[in-house]
């Protein structure tokens, strides 16, 4: 399992094999005249872990999406947490939080058409857009299982479909004990994870263990969705934990969290948090591959910066609506909230990186700005205008080999890619047309060509 | 009289020129988000602040104390609004003639003006994480600050800060039985090296005596140490500094040294 902060454990001698499965539908919708017009991207996070984290004062609600494919017929997960959980402090709760989420934090193309330069005349051209909602699916069979009784003293222990949740109590949570119980029901622990495990016992962090049984769970199809652990606390620790999950891992993880607060955007206090390059105007057809070039920008800067910083990939104040605020766990516990503003004042931050443990060997800190200026990653394709049959559209027309001239440089920039390639690609040819000997110039690539000045003063 | 001799043997003038080469650093390399109005409201209050109370007490206007401080500002505190940003330079820099003991003032200005800035105003923070952590950095951070810090003669106070605080990261490690790439990670933090290189290190808010300084440094250690391991609080190392500033009268009455003055290096 590609968890955060979870581990997985294996009923059996050998630790599962595991891999991400997320299932999307696309609508196309086609508007009647041009206007602006939104692609989100999809499917770009499948191969990625998704955690939700609300804080508000010191209280933390996080909520874990798994998706698993595994042979196994039940594994169990452990979850560290900073204080004691009661049995009133877990819930299983739906997965469309997540499907919301992204749809709704995901970069997007916008698509422009410029107005025709001839006077007089409308342009005639047909919008053609695609917006593509993500609709998760699958579930969990709901059916109830045993209580077992392990012989451990158990705070509580509960069956929530397909979870059996054990909540071990502050002195069997801490210590040795925990492993030792672990180890008496067969769970496996990978042996990489014993010293994680140590040093968590070690700072007071308790445990709960979720057991899922896959025999209760769909098999019907090959991908299989467990329904989303949710967990509060009280605690100043605003930490999220991701030592735990690269343990099991073959190579760097992927994590996105969606993380709300009442004062602002959420970063990193011991990692470096940066915003994903935005607002570039990109060839035209990127938008028919937008999920793919948008994970080229993602790959090329993750290298770039080799694996060391947090991508702030959204920022948004009172973008979610009630009904999305209390999935993430907000007004957990009230009994009816009738004010749908009520939580309007939270900002919703998405985090995106990918990790192993010698880019991140700690744990993430996190702290809370009072930063709510909006982001979103975005970028702009301009259809050109068809009505050019006039003066005014002959110069329109001789500016446009320069205008996909920057555009391809600002997607080569973006993604590493060739710029050659992204040239021949809108109709340019591959180098520049040849003048009085230019100076031999270096492929575009790394930084984007902006000058010391610009940088500083833009 | 100005000459270049006077320019390059003052350490303060070698540390105006660092802080503004990281500012040019950050906002150029690191991504650091530019905002030219918050740098004026923090220049422009800074340098006036000082004009006005050189005048009331009647000393002569020096402007490089203030410089050193509004630039500190710039590369740590962050804020939505410049009100804020230029509250914060005027604390700072009133704070050298308001808050004064036995003939000198008690905080280290941006320090002082940073922790108010922490407290008072929901709208502040400071982003321990904007350096990143990589190993090339950081060498370039002590290289320059060793040079700083020697010039000033407060090496002393850098290094045992420096010791003992990683005496007690690797402590801390070592019982935990965490990986020691953790104990790098937490040591090649921009932010730790920058507090140390050129807010603790300043002579005038530090101990007159080599062990009152050595005392003084190991107990900002240990303090930020509490506030960020113990009460999981960020920026440890601002307010353990600032708790401890009023220390350093009882230090200097206990281990009396020579005074510092701002005299240039080398000269008697």
């Amino acid at each position: 399992m590609k968890a955060i902060g979870l581990l997985v454990l294996a009923l059996g001698a050998f630790a599962p094999s595991v891999a991400q499965a997320m299932c999307g539908c696309m609508v196309p919708i086609r508007p009647k005249r041009p206007r602006p017009n939104q692609i989100v991207a999809k499917k770009i996070l499948n191969e990625a872990s998704k955690v939700i984290l609300v804080r508000n004062g010191e209280q933390t609600i996080m909520t874990m999406s798994n998706d698993v494919i595994t042979d196994y017929d039940a594994f169990g997960l452990v979850v560290p947490v900073p204080t004691v959980i009661k049995k009133k402090d877990v819930r299983v709760v739906g997965d469309q939080i997540f499907a919301r989420l992204e749809k709704l934090t995901n970069p997007r193309v916008v698509e422009k058409w410029d107005p025709s330069p001839c006077p007089g005349l409308g342009d005639i051209a047909m919008a053609e857009g695609a917006r593509a909602p993500s609709v998760a699916s699958g579930g969990a069979r709901r059916s109830r299982a045993k209580a077992a009784d392990y012989g451990v003293k158990v705070e509580a222990h509960y069956s929530v479909g397909e979870y059996d949740i054990a909540i071990l109590s502050a002195k069997q949570g801490a210590g040795a004990k925990l492993m030792k119980w672990l180890n008496k029901f067969h769970y496996a622990v990978p042996e990489e994870a014993v010293p994680v495990l140590q040093s968590y016992i070690k700072q007071n962090m308790k445990f709960f263990v979720a057991k899922v049984d896959f025999r209760k769970v769909d098999r019907s199809k090959k991908r299989v969705f467990l329904r989303p652990i949710q967990v509060r606390y009280e605690t100043p620790r605003f930490m999220l934990p991701v030592r735990l999950g690269t343990v099991n891992a073959a190579g760097p993880q992927e994590l996105v969290a969606y993380m709300l607060s009442p004062k602002g955007r959420i970063e990193a206090t011991n990692y470096r948090t940066i915003k994903m390059p935005s607002g570039q105007d990109l060839p035209m057809y990127v938008k028919n591959d937008f999920e793919n070039t948008y994970k080229a920008i993602f790959d090329f800067h993750t290298k770039k910066h080799e694996m060391h910083v947090l991508f702030t990939e959204y920022v948004g104040r009172g973008t979610l609506g009630i009904d999305n605020y209390k999935k993430t766990g907000l007004g957990w516990g009230s009994k009816r909230l009738r004010n749908p503003r009520l939580f309007d004042h939270f900002t919703t931050t998405r985090l995106h990186f990918r990790y192993d443990k010698h880019a991140f060997p700690e744990d993430l800190i996190l702290q809370e700005t009072s930063d709510i200026k909006p982001f979103n990653v975005r970028y702009t394709v301009h259809h050109p205008a068809t009505n050019t049959s006039c003066p005014a559209g002959k110069s329109y027309l001789d500016k446009l080999p320069a205008r996909r001239a920057n555009e391809a440089e600002a997607l080569a920039s973006l993604t590493g890619w060739e710029l050659g390639a992204i040239r021949g690609r809108v109709g340019l040819p591959p180098t520049k047309r040849p003048g009085p000997t230019p100076p031999m110039k270096k492929k575009v690539k790394g930084k984007p060509k902006k000058g010391l000045w610009q940088r500083i003063f833009e | 009289m100005l000459t270049v001799h006077t320019v390059v043997r003052d350490p303060r003038h070698l540390q105006i020129l660092s802080l503004a080469a990281l500012l040019v650093y950050g906002f150029a390399w690191l991504e650091w988000e530019p905002d030219h109005v918050h740098a004026t409201a923090i220049l422009g209050t800074a340098l006036v602040a000082q004009l006005v109370a050189s005048r009331i007490v009647d000393v002569r206007f020096d402007p490089r104390s203030a410089l050193i401080s509004a630039l500190s500002l710039c590369i740590l505190l962050r804020t939505t609004s410049p009100w804020v940003a230029g509250l914060v330079a005027a604390v700072t820099v009133l704070s050298k003639f308001l808050i004064r003991s036995n003939g000198r003032h008690v905080f280290n200005p941006s320090n002082l003006g940073l922790v108010a800035a922490l407290v008072l105003f929901d709208d502040a923070w400071v982003s321990g994480g904007q350096w990143g952590s990589t190993a090339f950095g950081a060498f370039l951070f002590v290289c320059v600050g060793m040079l700083i810090v020697y010039r000033a003669e407060r090496s002393d106070v850098t290094i045992a800060f420096l010791g003992a605080y990683a005496a007690l990261l690797l402590a801390r490690a070592l019982y935990l039985g965490d990986p020691l790439t953790i104990f790098v990670h937490q040591l090649e933090s921009g932010a730790l090296l920058l507090f140390a290189f050129l807010m603790i290190s300043d002579p005038r808010t530090t101990p007159d005596s080599r062990a009152g300084r050595i005392l003084f440094a190991s107990a900002v250690a240990a303090g930020a140490y509490f506030v960020a391991f113990v009460l999981y609080e960020p920026n440890g190392l601002l307010y353990s500094l600032v708790v401890a500033a009023p220390l350093v009268r009882l230090l200097d009455h206990l281990l009396p040294g020579r005074r510092f003055e701002w005299r240039l290096a080398g000269t008697a």
